[in-house]
Formats: structure tokens, sequence, C-alpha cells
């Protein structure tokens, strides 16, 4: 049982590792980077209490932000979706993503207090 | 001539003030036929007197408890001397002690006839509870009349045993201060807790450098690029500086001072990431990526 999960996993290791552009695969980490990061914020105030509530607030919104667009700067991107998003290059896709950061960034700084 | 005309002028108009003003003074009321009197717990009559208007009685007058205190007068209009019903008319008693004021309603009937009493069975919980000489003023004020009246009457002397009622006399003064209390502090975790859940949340940056590493970021293209590769170098450098400009707003400035920065750092983010991404999409088009 156990060696048909981890022979399944492997499986999907190499054909995700294989078959996915490398810009993705960047994306990809930075996806896992900011879920952790967001978790660990969590698991703190669980623990510890919500006492700075607005700095605990704008960690963790802005995690989820971050994610949001990071994922919408995956789906932009990826080649299979290209016939979707015609007129939207990469590029301009990560210009958008810049942008929405730099908004999402002033907002949560501006919370943070 | 013309001395005579303003002579004769100016004693006209001194007639006139002279005038209106008998007609002011005539505006008055006057009391009459004042008359007190009080009477025992067991019918008896202690006192029985009537006071000539303006003059007040001079001894004070004794009232221990079950005493009945009972004054009778007349408001009459001081030229016609026919009878006013005034609007308001009160006794007050105001303590030689300590000042405090009880006030008493007075009814008049229309003819000027008026009635007031105080029992001392039913007397007001102020009174009772601080025994003492009261200084015994009828006030009468009414709209159609200029000058409101205040009449010296006589002095009262209560002389109950002090009854604690619950009530406490009302006195006016300046409250006890008010001292704020600010809230205590949240209780903040342990440092210890604190350094280490820094650690944690800086885990995920090891895991985004070591997986991009991994991945391979090409920053070689920067190198190689067909064309000087300056915007770029720029693009990121503005963002970077956004960044820290965020920073300084959450340490010390203000968000005047940080909007003017983010104007001018936003418009050479704008032109140089146009620049550069433009450059990039001539590189993806060539095939170098």
């Amino acid at each position: 049982m156990s060696d048909k999960v981890s022979s399944a996993i492997q499986k999907l290791w190499t054909s995700y590792s294989k078959n996915t552009p490398q810009s993705l695969q960047l994306i990809d980490a930075y996806l896992v980077f900011i879920l952790f990061s967001g978790v660990f914020q969590f698991v703190h105030c669980v623990l510890v209490g919500t006492f700075p509530y607005n700095a605990f607030l704008s960690g963790f919104i802005s995690t989820v932000g971050s994610f949001v667009l990071a994922a919408n700067l995956r789906i932009q991107t990826n080649p299979d979706n290209a016939g979707e998003f015609k007129s939207i290059s990469p590029e301009r896709a990560f210009a958008e993503f810049v942008f929405c950061n730099i908004v999402l960034h002033f907002f949560v700084v501006n919370f943070i207090g | 001539m013309i001395r005579s005309l303003i002579n004769i002028i100016s004693w006209r108009a001194f007639l006139l003030v002279l005038l209106t003003l008998v007609l002011v003074q005539a505006d008055d009321f006057v009391i009459s036929d004042v008359k007190i009197a009080v009477t025992t717990s067991d019918s008896v009559r202690k006192l029985y007197e009537s006071i000539p208007y303006p003059s007040s009685f001079d001894k004070p007058i004794q009232l221990t408890s079950g005493d009945d205190f009972k004054m009778i007068f007349v408001v009459n209009d001081k030229q016609t001397q026919k009878g006013v019903q005034p609007h308001q008319a009160f006794l007050t008693l105001t303590s030689e002690k300590n000042g405090n004021q009880i006030p008493i309603i007075i009814r008049v009937r229309e003819n000027g006839k008026s009635k007031v009493e105080l029992d001392m069975k039913s007397a007001p919980d102020e009174l009772l509870s601080s025994p003492g000489n009261y200084s015994l003023d009828l006030i009468i004020g009414t709209f159609s009349y200029n000058d409101p009246l205040k009449y010296h009457v006589a002095t009262l002397e209560i002389d109950v045993p002090i009854q604690s009622s619950g009530h406490s006399p009302v006195v006016y003064g300046p409250k006890p201060e008010i001292h704020h209390i600010f809230r205590p502090d949240e209780k903040l975790p342990p440092i210890w807790l604190s350094y280490s859940f820094v650690a944690i949340v800086l885990i995920p940056w090891v895991f985004l450098i070591g997986a991009w590493a991994c991945i391979g970021v090409n920053v070689s293209l920067l190198a190689r690029a067909p064309e000087p590769s300056l915007m770029s170098i720029l693009f990121l450098g503005s963002l970077l500086a956004i960044e820290i400009l965020f920073y300084n707003y959450w340490t010390h400035l203000n968000i005047f001072q940080t909007l003017t920065w983010l104007t001018g750092l936003s418009i050479v983010a704008f032109i140089t990431g146009q620049k550069a991404l433009s450059d990039v999409q001539k590189w993806r088009s060539l095939g170098l990526r």
C-alpha cells in the first residue's frame, strides 16, 4: 500500500518536473513559500493569542493576498491556458502582478500599525 | 429763546421719566393679613400671631416633632388693593447651619388668599435629618408684575431628634476627583517564543531560495542579453525601493511623505517596467528563453 502511494507520488513528481515549464515551477515554489508563511503565522496566533491583532491580520491577509495574486499569475502565464488569455502576454500578467502586489503591500503596511 | 426751549424740553423729558417710573412702581403687590399658628400634636394651639407685613416675627418659632405650622396671608395689588393670584408662590426654609434650602409650594386662590402648612409629621426628609435654625422666607413672583417679592417672615427652630431615614441630606459641592485608569497592558508572550516564531517564519524563505536555486533562476540571461539589461535592473531596483519605502512608512514616515515618494518611485517603476518587460518579450519572441 505504502509502496503504491510512494510510487504514485514519485511518478507525479517526475512528470511534474518534466512537463511543467521552469517559470511555473518558480511560481509554484513561491506559492509553497507563501502558504507556509501564512500557516506559521496562524499557528503562532493559535498558540499565543491575537494580541497585536492588527499585526496578525495584516501579516496573514498579506500572505493570503500574495497567494491569490501569485495563483492568478500562474494561471495567466500557463502555456496550457494561452488560448484563454490570448490578449494577455506573460509579461503583461507579470506587470499586473507587480502592480497588485505594490497596492497590497501598501495597504498591509498601512494597517500593520 | 433757544435756551428756554431746551429747558422746557428737558423738563418735559424729566416728567416723562418720572411718570414711567411711577407707572412701573405701580405694578407691584403687597402682602397683608399675615397670620401664623402652631398647633401641637394634641391639638393645643401653641402660638397664634399676626405679623404686620414688611416686618418679621422677631422671636424664633419652635417646632418639635408632631407640631403643625400654618400660615395664611393675602396677596394684593398695591394700587387697587384687589387680590392677585401670582404664578409662583413658595416658602423657602434656609438652613442657617449649612445653607441648604427646602422649598414648600403655596397654593394661592384667585382672590389672593393663600394658606400654607408645614406638618412635622410629614415634613421633608431634609428637614428632619438636620434640625436647627431655619430662615423662613416667602417668595412670590408673577409675569405681569415687574418685581418679585422676597419677604423674611420668621425664623424656625426645628427641634426634633435626628432621624437617619436612609437619605443623607443633599450636599452640593465638588465630588471627589475621578482618576483615569488606563487599561493594563496586554500580556506579551515569553520572548523566547516570539524569537522562535521569528525563526520559524523565516524557514519558508530558506525553502524559497533553495527551491529557486534548484529549479534554476536564469539570472545568466541578464548577462548574455542581446541588449543592455539596464532597464531590468532599474525596474527591479525601483520595486526594491518601493518596498524599502513601505518599511520606512511603517517605522517613521507619515502618509503624505510616503505618498510623495511613492508617486515618484511608481513613475520610475512604470517607465522602466514597460521597457524591461518589452525587452523580455522581445527575447521570448527571439527564442532566447
